[in-house]
């Protein structure tokens, strides 16, 4: 069987293929999955859901490291399991989320780590290279082509700002720390959503329960209109492209002229302003504008939303590779600063 | 079906030269068809993996979702139909004419860096480019950013390229290669080819690269163009009232291109660039440069010397001003935008008449766009032109021409004819007309 070691090993980086070898070995079954693995699933969830201060991320994971081998199999299975909940309640900004959590619990670990083995054969359990820096002054080096497979989102992690020679990046221990945990983002990200195929009945009843609950909740969180006066500069770039082209008085086709606008009720932008948008475009008729643009904001009625970055797609509407899976939550994350997501930088 | 297009535009049968008129449409169409007849199109390699799109005159891309099952099967439809400009994708599809976007399958794709003299502001476009304000008519030579008349902003611009503009898209290019080679370590599947029009295509079409996620495109574009830059993450950080930096001989990448770039502003002595990039009195700069072999030694092992009492302060400066100059200038829609399609290597670029070259890497530095990618003959052309600046090509100068007729060989006529500025003397309706 297991040693401890490897157990908690697995328990820290759950989406290991480690982990992976546990579960199987361990004979994991979706349809007998012991309560205590339901219930921690969800918690990960709920926990996931939104962010917290540095302090209690610390204690949250550092509980995993006294446990028993017993609760250290908990977690284990709790991750599969809480996948598959979060696949079942298909909302892509909570597998972000869920991803973030595990992106942070890595880094967590890993800068508690001593053994260097373990730091380089973290990557590999990834599907990754990682070998010692052949060149003096850095920790490792990893192949330009597979340093490309983790998750851009923070400055530090650009390309462009990475020591690379000859299609290989060199990093000191704490920047190596944070590939892999950027890595691991990326990995549990793009690993959801899970098959629903046989999944037990209630899996599907525990997740809607959750989805209804978090909903709620972030209901009452999130009004756009909270952030604000509207702020071209924080549009995302599709918007801003359609926004100035009418403003220039080009002619942009039905879909575009449709989505900004619903873009911008969503924001929260007075109709006046919208039609008023609209008054460079080739055959404006400000009486139809007004009522189209009256309809979209619904008053109360039938609204229409923007649509999601891959219906832009569909639309040859979206002309960049945002972090986002939604423009509104490109215009979200700008208004805030987008600062909940770098609390792992270098001086911690 | 998909042709129903090109027979509503191109409903008439060709009546050749003799005494019928002959529209400028139908001449051009002529001389393209002539020219897809004696030619066996190669490119693109995956040719039934790629999703196609054509383009009439005036439009470049008027229908798309196209597929053909071989490259013989390509080369029959560019001889039957003709089309004025022929893009692929870079991208290679399950079902390339499926739609939408999402049902072709993306399997993977190559990657396209494109470099335009448009985007390069050259200054050469002062004296061959016109520009006309679209509220008031006001109308002039040049590039301006607003209406010299009434100050509207909403100008439509009339541009050319010459051989100048060519050659500082190629150094471009170069320093492109040099990053892809150097840094990426990409060095297999590079093809580049002449725009046909105002500047070049790199294809990264190696295996390494083809697999990339959309968003490691990105990280590699921004890497090409130096977006997000962050000096500290590449290391110069501050401490104790002192910039310092990793030691010029452990540096990689950018950290090492704004040392080299910082060294040879040094070397330059240009102490007034220096007082300009760091915000400080031409003493100062002149004090730096005075001292510039201490100050690079000093650099060189990651310490900033104390120039002033903002030392800190003049350094970020120096550093953002040296690299704000060293990012490349490449389209980003093209190189992001994985559904867009570029021009097909080997065919007609409908705006100039001139072919989309290949070319060999080795013989770029010499490869004169405006005489080599020249495919039409010289049998004498009468014609109307509208306006144009002085042309240099195939050799040979012409112009400049203000609503005069003329006498061309026939690969200038096409060049003139194609840019819209000119139309056959025996028949005076314009072709924009003609497509009304
Ligand atoms: S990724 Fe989304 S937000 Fe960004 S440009 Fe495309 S559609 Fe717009
Ligand atoms: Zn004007
Ligand atoms: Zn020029």
């Amino acid at each position: 069987m297991f040693s401890i070691d490897e157990l908690r090993f697995a328990s820290k980086f759950p989406f290991s293929a480690t982990s992976r070898q546990v579960l199987k070995l361990n004979g994991f079954e979706l349809n007998r999955v012991p309560a205590q693995v339901l219930k921690k699933a969800v918690l990960l969830i709920v926990f996931a859901q939104k962010p917290h201060k540095k302090a209690e991320y610390e204690k949250f994971f550092s509980e995993r490291q006294i446990g028993s081998s017993d609760l250290l199999l908990t977690d284990v299975q709790a991750f599969p399991v809480a996948k598959i909940l979060l696949s079942a309640m298909n909302q892509p900004e909570f597998f972000d989320r869920f991803a973030d959590l595990f992106a942070r619990q890595t880094f967590f670990y890993l800068s508690l780590e001593s053994n260097k083995e373990t730091l380089l054969g973290l990557a590999n359990e990834m599907n990754s290279k990682a070998h010692p820096s052949s060149k003096q002054g850095f920790f490792a080096q990893v192949a330009l082509t597979d340093f490309l497979e983790a998750n851009f989102r923070e400055d530090f992690m650009k390309l462009v700002n990475q020591q690379l020679d000859s299609g290989t990046i060199f990093l000191n221990r704490n920047d190596f720390c944070r590939f892999l945990s950027e890595l691991s983002r990326e990995r549990v990200a793009s690993s959801l959503p899970v098959s629903l195929e046989n999944v037990p009945k209630n899996f599907v009843d525990v997740s809607r329960q959750l989805k209804e609950q978090l909903a709620f909740r972030k209901r009452q969180e999130f009004d756009f209109k909270s952030l604000g006066s509207v702020d071209q500069d924080a549009f995302p770039p599709c918007m801003a492209k359609i926004y100035s082209e009418l403003l220039a008085g080009q002619n942009v086709n039905h879909p575009g002229r449709f989505n900004l606008a619903t873009f911008l009720v969503a924001i929260g932008m007075p109709t006046d302003q919208i039609v008023d948008a609209f008054k460079g475009a080739p055959n404006f008729d400000e009486k139809v504008t007004r009522y189209q643009v009256e309809r979209i904001a619904g008053h109360g009625k039938a609204k229409y939303s923007p649509s999601s970055c891959a219906k832009m797609r569909e639309y040859e509407l979206c002309v960049a590779n945002c972090p986002v899976t939604h423009p509104l939550q490109f215009y979200r994350n700008q208004k805030q600063g987008a600062k909940t997501a770098d609390a792992q930088s270098a001086s911690e | 079906m998909v042709f129903g297009l090109f027979l509503k535009l191109f409903p008439h049968p060709w009546y050749g030269f003799g005494d019928h008129v002959v529209s400028d449409l139908d001449f051009l169409t002529e001389r393209f068809r002539s020219f897809y007849q004696k030619t066996n199109v190669s490119e693109p390699p995956g040719v039934e993996f790629r999703e196609f799109g054509y383009g009439i005159f005036g439009k470049k891309i008027s229908g798309r979702h196209l597929n053909f099952v071989s490259l013989a099967e390509f080369n029959s439809f560019l001889r039957s139909q003709v089309p004025f400009y022929v893009s692929y994708s870079p991208a290679f599809y399950q079902y390339p004419a499926n739609r939408p976007m999402a049902a072709k399958e993306l399997l993977h794709s190559d990657i396209v860096y494109e470099f335009d003299a448009d985007d390069l502001k050259t200054p050469c476009a002062q004296e061959h480019d016109f520009w006309e304000c679209k509220s008031c008519h006001a109308a002039g030579r040049g590039v301006v950013e607003a209406c010299s008349s009434c100050g509207g902003s909403s100008i439509a611009a009339d541009q050319w390229v010459c051989e100048n503009c060519l050659e500082t898209v190629k150094k471009q290019v170069f320093r492109l290669v040099d990053v892809i080679e150097n840094d990426f370590g990409f060095s297999d599947g590079l093809d580049f080819n002449f725009s046909g029009s105002k500047g070049f295509h790199i294809h990264l079409r190696g295996k390494s690269v083809q697999g990339l996620s959309a968003k490691a495109r990105v990280e590699l574009l921004d890497f090409v163009t130096g977006t997000n830059l962050d000096l500290q993450s590449l290391g110069f950080s501050e401490s104790n009232n002192a910039l310092r930096c990793t030691p010029f001989r452990s540096s990689h990448g950018w950290s090492k291109k704004i040392l080299e770039a910082l060294h040879e502003l040094l070397e330059s002595g240009d102490a007034s660039r220096l007082a300009v990039a760091g915000s400080v009195s031409i003493r100062t700069a002149n004090k730096v440069i005075e001292d510039k072999t201490a100050v690079w030694e000093s650099v060189q092992k990651g310490l900033f010397p104390t120039v002033s009492s903002k030392s800190v302060v003049f350094w970020k400066n120096v550093l953002e001003f040296v690299s704000s100059d060293l990012g490349l200038s490449v389209d980003r829609q093209t190189s992001m935008d994985q559904y867009k399609i570029i021009r097909v290597p080997e065919t007609l670029h409908g705006s100039t008449g001139l072919l989309a070259k290949k070319i060999i890497f080795n013989s770029l530095s010499s490869f004169n766009a405006l005489e080599e990618s020249v495919v039409f003959g010289n049998d004498p052309v009468k014609l109307f032109v509208s306006r144009a600046p002085k042309i240099r090509i195939g050799g040979e100068s012409f112009g400049p021409f203000e609503n005069q007729e003329t006498e061309l060989p026939e690969f200038a006529a096409v060049f003139l004819l194609c840019h819209g500025a000119a139309t056959l003397a025996e028949n005076h309706v314009p072709l924009k007309e003609a497509l009304r």
